[in-house]
């Protein structure tokens, strides 16, 4: 027993590091993606751009079949300085079609998002970054064949030296609104993101995992002093 | 120590189960074929209006683009770019410019005259560009001053960025000196109507249509017939003048008359009067500019006679009978070889160049617009040059200039410029039965729009005739 354990110990140990060097995740449930491989675009999508107070950035979607949406992904970068610089400090709204008439959910994720680097850049040169964030609450219920605004904003206070963008391509259409708001209209471009049914991982559940495969290296260490 | 790592165990199962269920969206796009599309073709256009205003004092002449597009939050700033080169040397260029600015602020130190940092490919390399034009505006009033005058001419605009490119035809500041003279296009009013209504509406501008089959006596008149009329056109969804000459079911003749039998003309011309509008004609030692457009549709089928499509051509002189220029549709005899030709006549003098444009495919204008710019020196040792440009890609067909050429004829006060179609029956004869026209003929009709004439160096005494 002691020695299957130790077996499968290990090779649980080797399948989550693979998760973690290369991120698939097997059994995940996407709801919707819409994606420009790679980005070629970036919009302003943050509570301070140059000359107006604030841009918000929002992109449509429609689910095949009803889904709670319990996690956001999407690709961003920071501009021009392309490179975080202040604390993220994330918004997701969702609203009714059109957009502006109802808002549905909200979404106050402040830097509570997992951001890491997609290994690339887009535009000028800005450093591309995945995020991966959580809806708490229970998400939001999306009902079959209905069309729904989704915007993803930085509220943290940058200036246009330093500002926030979604990634995406210059193909398509999506709606953009300036003075944080104050009316929508329609912009050339398409944004990434993904919606999924499964959360993200919870900090204290890495935590719990990161433990576990600590825990497992110290028990090999140990048994092996005692062979 | 089995406890601890059953313990174990389970953290790390916990975690694996945790984190499989974690969206990665970005390595398994593919896999969202349930996925609803929703993004429609981007409203990526816009619009561009151009206002010129002339400072006769100071001799500037200020240029004024109104650019309405949809709202973008793009990351980058478009640019604005205008070809300067519509005139060679006597183009403007960026030292020519005085002030510039966009929205009211001054852009002086934002503009450049080469193009570059934008995905335009700009044929010309003399540009004025706007950089940096400032984000989420859905208006640029973009302004500036030119140190001379320069009247309005055709020319290309682009608004891009790195990631596109909108190219615009527009108007832009011309040759140096030049005073722009008339401007004629065909107007929705004159849907429906015939020769005598089009005829009043040209003399509005300078030009008249009074050589066209509408007429009786002599041979080839037709007065019910359609010889001309304002046609719809899908490209510039705008009206235009069509220009018809028959075979069925009348055989159009040349003005009725009994002499000239052996061809057949439907043109209209500037106006055949050279004091009020001597500014459309040409006269002696004037320089003249002469652009318009034309659209053969296809299957345009010339014969090896002539077919001319434009003429500049004395009205008066004792050596009048040829044109100077003219632009012909030819082919071979049996039809095949379809070609544009532009061809220079002395009237038998010894200083005629003969065919100096020739060969330039008919397919490569056929059912497309093409812009025409003609530069003209009127007098013995005169300047020609043309330049006939295909609207819908650019593509240059005819770019043809010489500085010694003889554009003038003994004895004349003024060169009239033509348009329309001047044919050949091509061995048929009118007063014969039957006309033995050349089996290659049929209805045929050109499509003429968009007029701008441009003068310099003024003739005081245009009426007095000249050797």
């Amino acid at each position: 027993m002691t020695k299957s354990v130790s077996l499968f110990s290990v090779s649980a140990a080797l399948a989550f590091s693979a998760l973690l060097v290369s991120g698939t995740a097997a059994q995940a449930s996407p709801l919707f993606t819409q994606m420009t491989t790679p980005p070629t675009q970036e919009f302003y999508s943050d509570s301070q751009a140059q000359f107006v107070d604030g841009v918000l950035a929002a992109d449509d979607f429609t689910l095949g079949s009803t889904g709670t949406i319990r996690a956001v992904s999407w690709q961003g970068a920071y501009s021009p300085a392309g490179a975080p610089g202040l604390a993220d400090s994330f918004h997701i709204n969702i609203y009714a079609d059109p957009i502006g008439s109802t808002l549905l959910a909200s979404f106050a994720l402040g830097a509570d998002v997992n951001r890491s680097a997609a290994g690339g850049t887009v535009g000028a040169g800005d450093i591309l970054y995945n995020y991966v964030a959580a809806l708490d609450g229970g998400g939001f219920t999306a009902t079959a064949g209905t069309r729904y605004w989704i915007s993803i904003v930085n509220d943290a206070a940058f200036s246009f030296a330093d500002a926030w963008t979604w990634a995406g391509g210059a193909s398509g259409a999506m709606r953009a609104s300036v003075n944080n708001g104050s009316s929508w209209v329609t912009t050339a471009g398409s944004t990434n993101f993904a919606l999924d049914s499964q959360p993200v991982p919870e900090p204290a559940t890495l935590g719990l995992l990161s433990l576990g495969v600590g825990l497992i290296g110290v028990a090999r260490s140990r048994r092996r002093q005692r062979q | 120590m089995k406890a601890l790592q059953i313990i174990f165990l389970a953290c790390v199962l916990v975690g694996i189960a945790a984190v499989a269920r974690a969206p990665d969206p970005y390595l398994r796009a593919a896999a969202a074929g349930h996925a609803t599309a929703q993004d429609t073709p981007p409203p990526d256009d816009y619009t561009v209006d151009v206002n010129v205003s002339t400072d006769s004092v100071a001799g500037t002449t200020t240029w004024t683009y109104t650019i309405n597009r949809p709202l973008s939050i793009a990351k980058e700033s478009p640019h604005f770019t205008v070809d300067f080169g519509s005139c060679g040397g006597e183009s403007p260029t960026m030292a020519s410019v005085i002030s510039a600015s966009v929205n009211g602020v001054d852009w002086s130190n934002n503009i450049s005259g080469a193009e570059g940092g934008t995905n335009c490919t700009v044929p010309s390399t003399n540009v004025l560009k706007f950089d940096h034009l400032p984000l989420f505006q859905t208006q640029y009033v973009i302004q500036f001053t030119l140190n001379d005058i320069y009247p309005p001419m055709d020319t290309t605009a682009w608004l891009s960025t790195s990631m596109s490119c909108n190219k615009k035809p527009t108007l832009g500041p011309g040759c140096r000196g030049f005073r722009r003279t008339t401007t004629m296009d065909a107007d929705p009013s004159l849907v429906g109507k015939l020769y005598n209504d089009i005829n009043t509406y040209m003399r509005t501008f300078g030009f008249d249509y009074t050589e066209n089959p509408n007429c009786t006596g002599g041979f080839g008149g037709d007065i019910n017939g359609v010889h001309a009329q304002a046609a719809l056109d899908p490209f510039y969804n705008r009206y235009v003048f069509q220009f018809f000459i028959h075979i069925d079911p009348v055989m159009d003749g040349d003005r009725c008359s009994s002499s000239t039998v052996d061809r057949q003309r439907n043109e209209m011309k500037s106006a055949t009067n050279n004091t009020t509008w001597a500014p459309i004609q040409g006269n002696w030692d004037e320089w003249q500019i002469i652009e318009w457009k034309f659209k053969i549709p296809a299957g345009f089928q010339p014969t090896s006679s002539f077919c001319h499509i434009q003429q500049l051509k004395a009205q008066d002189g004792p050596n009048n009978g040829s044109a100077l220029i003219t632009i012909t549709p030819r082919a071979n005899s049996n039809g095949s070889n379809k070609r544009i030709q532009i061809i220079h006549s002395v009237d038998g003098a010894p200083t005629g160049k003969g065919t100096i444009v020739d060969n330039v495919p008919l397919s490569a204008f056929e059912d497309q617009w093409v812009q025409v710019r003609e530069e003209i020196h009127y007098e013995h040792a005169g300047t020609y040059a043309v330049t006939i440009t295909r609207i819908s890609d650019g593509a240059v067909l005819v770019n043809f200039r010489d500085d010694n050429i003889d554009m003038w004829r003994i004895g004349s006060s003024y060169i009239r410029n033509k348009y329309g179609i001047y044919r050949s029956l091509a061995g048929g004869m009118l007063n014969r039965t039957p006309v033995g026209q050349s089996p290659l003929l049929k209805n045929e009709s050109i499509f003429l729009r968009d007029w701008r004439i441009y003068e310099k160096n003024t003739n005081p005494n245009p009426e007095l005739p000249h050797d």
